[in-house]
């Protein structure tokens, strides 16, 4: 019982954490003196006529959109609807790739086997990847997860790959003279030693992720943010285009931020002198 | 503080500034070809056909087509094409946009709105066998689905059990090929598209009264509407002249034309209605005004 | 004890234009260290005493001969003919034998090794970089904490148990490698340069602990070194390595009771001895080349 009050208080504590160094990080002094003008700018050029209100909405004009977006049409489906996409395609980019770029950088034999198919696969713009997509899967959700999963997975895989491969040979050769198994020096040597190019990749996923949640939820599908964003294109909705865009933004922005504060809590040890 | 914040606002102003200015975007120079936006499809007959006799003429014009008819009106309201086919429903949220004041209205394409039932192709059933799917509507008091409810009735066929999906006409298809509906009501533009992706039409009716909500009779069947730059309403004649001249031509004739610029084929299109290209009624110039009104307010 | 009978390393080069080329690092070596004894491997950079230490523990598989650890192979030199090489190359195709079992490797030989940038693993605390040592080796997980404990008592770390690497300083790093080898309870220590990357004060120190812990233990120590100072304080043995092949061109015994001064006159007159070895080669190079 303690225990389990224990762990709240630290997850809670922890997340105390990582939402003030997420709000310092984007209301910092040094940043808030570039976006205070750039938002004062977009609000005044459209308001004063110098560039088309119509076309370049002020973000008063976005933020009405954004009310009525969210109150009345229902916009946080769509946000949940698009997350559950993008997560289950990302998941599974990360639980395939890491494994996979481990296993590649890890032993020879593998990578001469793999290597080069994926070096021939991956230049393959992901949206190229659409219109076999469509026939394979049809149009729905599972086109759309996969779309998201190849957007993420080459660059996951690629960097963990590299990482895993470049792991220093001192730090191998130490753990085999204590008689290290190789699956002793994957779990706790390759792994660990990769583990900052792991996440850097994975923030890499995320960006090819939601780059590919756009253009997969143009196909099929009446929900998501991509859907929305496109629907309002075609009827000339200026402004709730903005929103889907800066909610786009904000997800993305959310994900790093997440991402660095994992980075921060599992590398400690690179902290440096103290 | 202040310093920093004065001198980044700075640097925006010019930097917004000169992008800025160039926005506007420069107007077609005279003697260049006529720059003609469409969606293209069916839809685009009579442009496919007047664009084979200005060339035979020898004053081509310059064909561009875009992913849809609201792409050619973003690209109208850039000046970037001269001329446009825009869709006819979408004009009153077009006009809300700058842009539109240097716009005029020269033509409309129509054709007949007709109720036709499109089944999903791996789907194989009769008229009667419809009661239980799901089947997309535009709305649910339509002229469309009266027709065909009215048919089918008259057939012998219920419609009791039908679970009816209200979508725009857009997102009828895509949501047909996702499976997510069985069946929709559509227009009679929409037919040879369904044609195209291979689904199978099991009811059609030419024979609607347009005049509700999903079927406006104001525009009077107008699919597309040809919107014109003010300045270059010159140029654009020989254009309006040669879709004229499309009346004059055989269906066979404007299908054998859809057929030689499009990946459309001949046997989808045969026996359906062809779209016609009409100037710019009375009509259609009050209902133009009026949006274009709304907008100066 | 440790015997190399003919221990010869050739490491072939693809050159650019894509020819094949090689280079010697060992020829023919022959080396007994008795057990308990501190030996050094003495020598320029590049005369392959590194390669030579990293065959001794089982790093690197020797071109020709072999090295015996208590009359056992450590590991069977790379087939010479062709033939052999296809079958050899055949049946290690996933893995090579350095790393022949996926599940277990098991130390055959009781070494630990430290190495020059002291590979302490940075991603786990001063305990942990212990406990995983002796986890490896089969310790039970009870013992694990108090041998490592111990451990780094003796050798100066037990305030800093829930440190990280990056939070220590050189030296105090090279400390937790040493507490890290010797946990272990090898009989064998092979040491390549460990104390080269220290500042000269610290590195004294580093050397009388070291000579502490052995006095304690009595193991065997192979180090390499390229400080005379630090062979000949140290050493009951040196052995003196030349480049381009290497080959042991001199073995001196250093047969002085410890503890030693480091000023002691018969250590200064091996250590002339030894300088002027070196001198005479870089004159001998000379004549070569001109």
């Amino acid at each position: 019982m303690t225990n389990t009050r224990g762990t709240i208080r630290v997850v809670l504590r922890e997340l105390g954490y990582f939402f003030k160094g997420a709000a310092l990080n984007i209301f910092s002094w040094e940043f808030l003196t570039v976006l205070i003008p750039l938002v004062a700018l977009w609000e005044l050029l459209p308001q004063l006529g110098v560039v088309p209100r119509t076309l370049i909405p002020p973000p008063s004009d976005v933020i009405v959109t954004a009310w009525d977006l969210f109150v009345h049409q229902g916009f946080i489906h769509d946000i949940i609807n698009s997350m559950g996409k993008f997560f289950l395609g990302l998941g599974i980019a990360i639980v395939t790739a890491i494994p996979l770029g481990i296993l590649m950088g890890w032993n020879i034999a593998i990578r001469k086997r793999t290597l080069s198919l994926f070096q021939l696969l991956a230049p393959i713009p992901p949206p190229a990847w659409v219109p076999i997509t469509i026939i394979l899967f049809g149009i729905g959700l599972p086109m759309q997860t996969f779309l998201i999963f190849i957007g993420a997975f080459y660059p996951i895989l690629f960097n963990t790959y590299q990482a895993v491969k470049d792991t220093d040979s001192r730090y191998l050769a130490s753990a085999r003279m204590f008689g290290a198994s190789e699956f002793t020096l994957i779990v706790r040597v390759y792994f660990w030693h990769a583990l900052g190019a792991l996440i850097m990749s994975v923030k890499t996923g995320v960006a090819m992720g939601l780059v590919m949640l756009v253009i997969a939820e143009m196909y099929g599908g009446r929900t998501g943010i991509g859907f929305v964003l496109n629907e309002a294109k075609d009827y000339f909705q200026i402004p709730k285009m903005m929103v889907c865009m800066i909610t786009l933004g904000g997800i993305g922005w959310f994900l790093i931020e997440v991402l660095k504060f994992i980075e921060l809590k599992l590398a400690v040890w690179k902290g440096g002198a103290r | 503080m202040v310093k920093q914040l004065l001198a980044s606002t700075l640097v925006l102003v010019v930097a917004l500034t000169a992008c800025g200015s160039d926005t506007v975007g420069t107007s077609t120079s005279e003697g260049a070809p006529l720059t003609v936006g469409t969606g293209g499809g069916y839809l685009s007959a009579t442009l496919y056909a007047a664009d084979e006799a200005l060339a035979a003429q020898g004053t081509p014009i310059d064909l561009q087509e875009f992913r849809s008819h609201a792409d050619v009106g973003y690209a109208l309201l850039s000046n970037t094409v001269d001329v446009g086919f825009v869709e006819a429903e979408k004009l009153a949220a077009l006009a809300a946009l700058d842009g539109f004041e240097q716009l005029t209205v020269a033509g409309k394409v129509t054709y007949p709105y007709g109720a036709t039932v499109v089944v999903r192709k791996d789907l194989d059933v009769r008229l009667q066998e419809l009661d239980g799917l799901v089947i997309a509507a535009s709305a649910p008091t339509c002229k469309l689905l009266d027709r065909f409810a009215e048919d089918a009735e008259r057939l012998g066929a219920s419609l009791d059990h039908v679970t009816y999906e209200y979508l725009t006409f857009d997102a009828m298809l895509p949501a047909l090929e996702a499976g997510v509906i069985d069946a929709a009501v559509i227009k009679g533009s929409y037919m040879s598209l369904a044609l195209h992706e291979g689904h199978t039409v099991l009811y059609q009716s030419w024979d609607v009264e347009p005049g509700d909500e999903c079927c406006p009779a104001i525009i009077d069947q107008a699919e597309l509407v040809l919107l014109v730059q003010r300045d270059r309403e010159d140029a654009a004649q020989p254009l309006l002249e040669a879709l004229d001249a499309t009346q004059k031509l055989s269906p066979d004739e404007l299908r054998q034309a859809v057929v030689t610029s499009t990946t459309l084929s001949f046997d989808t299109l045969q026996g359906q209605p062809v779209p016609e290209f009409s100037r710019a009624d009375d009509e259609l110039v009050a209902l133009f005004v009026e949006a274009a009104e709304d907008h100066d307010d | 004890m440790i015997e190399a009978h003919n221990v010869t390393k050739f490491f072939s080069v693809v050159n650019e234009d894509r020819t094949a080329d090689g280079a010697t690092a060992l020829l023919s070596v022959s080396l007994t260290i008795e057990d308990g004894t501190i030996v050094s491997l003495l020598g320029p950079s590049g005369c392959g005493k590194s390669t030579f230490l990293e065959i001794l523990g089982g790093l690197q598989e020797p071109t020709e001969g072999c090295v015996y650890i208590d009359g056992k192979t450590v590991l069977e030199p790379l087939p010479a003919t062709r033939r052999e090489m296809i079958r050899y190359r055949r049946r290690h195709w996933f893995l090579s034998p350095l790393a022949n079992s996926l599940f277990r490797n098991r130390p055959k030989h009781d070494i630990a090794m430290i190495f020059q940038d002291y590979a302490v693993f940075p991603w786990m605390t001063v305990l942990q970089n212990v406990t995983f040592a002796l986890k490896l080796r089969g310790v039970k997980r009870g013992e694990r904490k108090r041998i490592a404990r111990e451990y780094l008592r003796k050798v100066g770390l037990a305030d800093s148990l829930r440190k990280y690497p990056s939070q220590l300083s050189g030296g105090m790093r090279q400390r937790l490698a040493l507490a890290r080898a010797l946990s272990v309870q090898p009989r064998i220590i092979l040491m390549d340069e460990p104390f080269a990357a220290v500042d000269a004060l610290t590195r004294e120190r580093l050397q009388d602990d070291l000579l502490r812990l052995w006095d304690e233990t009595g193991i065997t120590i192979v180090l390499v070194t390229h400080d005379t100072d630090e062979a000949l304080y140290l050493s009951d043995e040196v052995v003196i390595f030349s480049p381009s092949p290497g080959v042991v061109r001199n073995r001196f015994s250093v047969d002085l009771a410890r503890p030693r001064r480091r000023t002691d006159p018969e250590l200064l007159v091996l250590k002339e001895r030894i300088t002027s070895l070196f001198r005479y080669d870089i004159i001998h190079e000379s004549e070569y080349s001109i």
